[in-house]
């Protein structure tokens, strides 16, 4: 007898295997694997090939969710919760265009839109924000609360004609704000080399200049001579001279920035939602804000000047 | 020990303690955990990457074989693959066990080699002169002000000395850090819109 090859082989016992199915006890076949070839048969499943037709479509049918009827496999292993959505929208009849997948932007925009105030651009879609005698007269309220008392102290869109894209707007204020923190970061870096090089150049200066210009850990540099320095005045100059520099070039522009994200703003905020006469303050906490700026820079320079008398106290 | 000693232990336990919260505890234990994995050898970790290997191994053979033409060799298989399935979920626990004692001991170095020695430097030191400032340099105010809280006028004191360091370490850490950072380039409204319109 001639030998086959492995294919044949398979595709022979496919055959057989096939044809074993066609003839059905499916059940008897799939019990004899449950017991193990044991000659007590004790289980009683029944196999899918032999659940009548309309029976299996009932059960389709009662299925909580069914996500796809085009899926091989009822229950996937994982599901793209991407796909999902998508689907869940498909089969959505309210859905005008069911081609495309929903816009989740716009479903954010529906369900807080009706709650934008003075302070945040809204779609004209959106309910209540078109100002009309339908709107919500809870956001007509925050609306006539917030109305040019300084709820558009972050937003620089406040004011202006507001363009019709909330989801747009969102990110780029996103963006530019990433930006703004990252120039505020630029500026602050650049005027650190500014001042440190500044002070240690005034300090090496006087220090081999001046034979008194030391500190020590003995007590004797204090001494009733009177000496005169003009470390002091050169400090002075260099601070005035940097804090009107950065105040110029960073008080207005960062200064908004910086404070939002203080809490102590953010409570400010909140509490503007019970008192709105807290607005008329928020300005000048800003403004303080902004101050506190400078003087962190005075102390700044201040704890530099101190480091260097401290660590060449030994050399006395 | 002299004043001046002290003044360079407080710089040098700042400094750490500085870097310490710039690093982040997370990335620090990480750091010890890859130096445990190499330096322990025959640990449940070696165990854990050996019964993965064997797992993968296993798991490609049976892929490699049909169910259905070689069920006998294929459930066999499977029944080792759940097998070390179930080991591999008790090394895992064996393992982060473990990794919890590394980052418990390496938190216990830092508050040993820094937090103790800045809060004992701190409370012992609290009324020692560091060091005296040149008469007639800076004015009367200012001395006064950093003698604060117990010095003479004219000295520094410990809690002038760790606010500087602290003030000054920060500013060296931002000097240093923020080249690094990536640089953020101006938005443009048309293009998030744009954007927003091809999506």
């Amino acid at each position: 007898m001639a030998s086959i090859t492995e294919d044949e082989r398979k595709r022979i016992l496919r055959e057989r295997r096939q044809a074993k199915m066609a003839k059905g006890k499916a059940s008897d076949r799939l019990n004899t694997i449950l017991n193990q070839g044991s000659s007590v048969n004790a289980n009683t499943a029944v196999s899918v090939l032999d659940v009548p037709e309309q029976a299996t479509s009932t059960i389709k049918e009662t299925k909580p969710t069914s996500i796809d009827d085009n899926t091989v496999h009822e229950d996937p292993e994982i599901q793209d919760i991407d796909t999902v959505i998508q689907k869940i929208a498909r089969t959505d009849s309210l859905n005008e265009n069911p081609a495309q997948p929903p816009d989740m932007d716009a479903l954010f925009n529906q369900i807080f839109g009706g709650a934008s105030g003075a302070g945040f651009p809204s779609d004209s879609t959106a309910p209540g924000a078109d100002g009309n005698d339908n709107a919500d007269p809870f956001t007509q309220m925050m609306m006539q609360m917030m109305g040019g008392k300084g709820g558009d102290i972050n937003n620089p869109f406040a004011g202006s004609s507001l363009p019709q894209g909330m989801p747009e707007i969102s990110t780029y204020d996103s963006e530019m704000a990433k930006y703004t923190e990252y120039q505020h970061q630029l500026y602050e870096w650049r005027f650190l080399i500014v001042r440190y090089g500044l002070m240690m150049f005034n300090f090496i200066y006087h220090f081999i200049n001046e034979p008194f210009f030391r500190s020590s850990s003995l007590i004797s540099v204090r001494s009733n001579t009177f000496h005169t320095s003009s470390f002091m005045t050169w400090f002075v100059s260099c601070e005035v001279a940097i804090l009107s520099a950065y105040y110029v070039l960073c008080f207005n522009r960062f200064n908004h920035h910086v404070s939002g994200n203080s809490w102590v703003i953010k409570l400010l905020d909140m509490g503007l939602m019970v008192l709105p006469q807290l607005a008329r303050y928020k300005q000048l906490v800003i403004t303080l804000f902004g101050y506190y700026d400078l003087l962190s820079i005075i102390l700044n320079d201040v704890s530099f000047m101190v480091i260097l008398f401290g660590l060449t106290s030994y050399i006395t | 020990m002299t004043p001046y000693s002290i003044l360079l232990l407080v710089v040098w336990f700042l400094t750490a303690k500085a870097i310490v919260s710039t690093a982040g505890k997370p990335s620090l234990h990480n750091l010890a955990w890859m130096v445990y994995m190499k330096t322990v050898k025959g640990g449940t970790h070696v165990k854990l990457h050996d019964k993965k290997q064997e797992l993968i191994a296993i798991n490609k053979e049976k892929k490699a074989i049909s169910a259905q033409d070689e069920y006998a060799k294929w459930t066999k298989l499977n029944r080792k693959a759940d097998k070390l399935s179930t080991e591999i979920t008790q090394l895992q626990l064996e393992v982060n066990i473990d990794r919890t004692k590394v980052n418990k001991l390496i938190d216990w170095i830092f508050t040993i080699l820094i937090t103790i020695p800045i809060w004992f430097c701190r409370v012992w030191y609290r009324k020692s002169l560091l060091f005296y400032l040149p008469s007639g340099v800076l004015p009367y105010p200012l001395e006064w002000a950093l003698a604060l809280p117990f010095g003479l006028t004219g000295a520094v004191g410990m809690s002038v000395w760790m606010f500087a360091v602290n003030q000054v370490i920060s500013s060296v850490i931002f000097l240093v850090s923020f080249p690094l950072k990536p640089s953020v380039s101006a938005p443009s409204k048309e293009e998030a819109v744009n954007n927003k319109n091809n999506k």
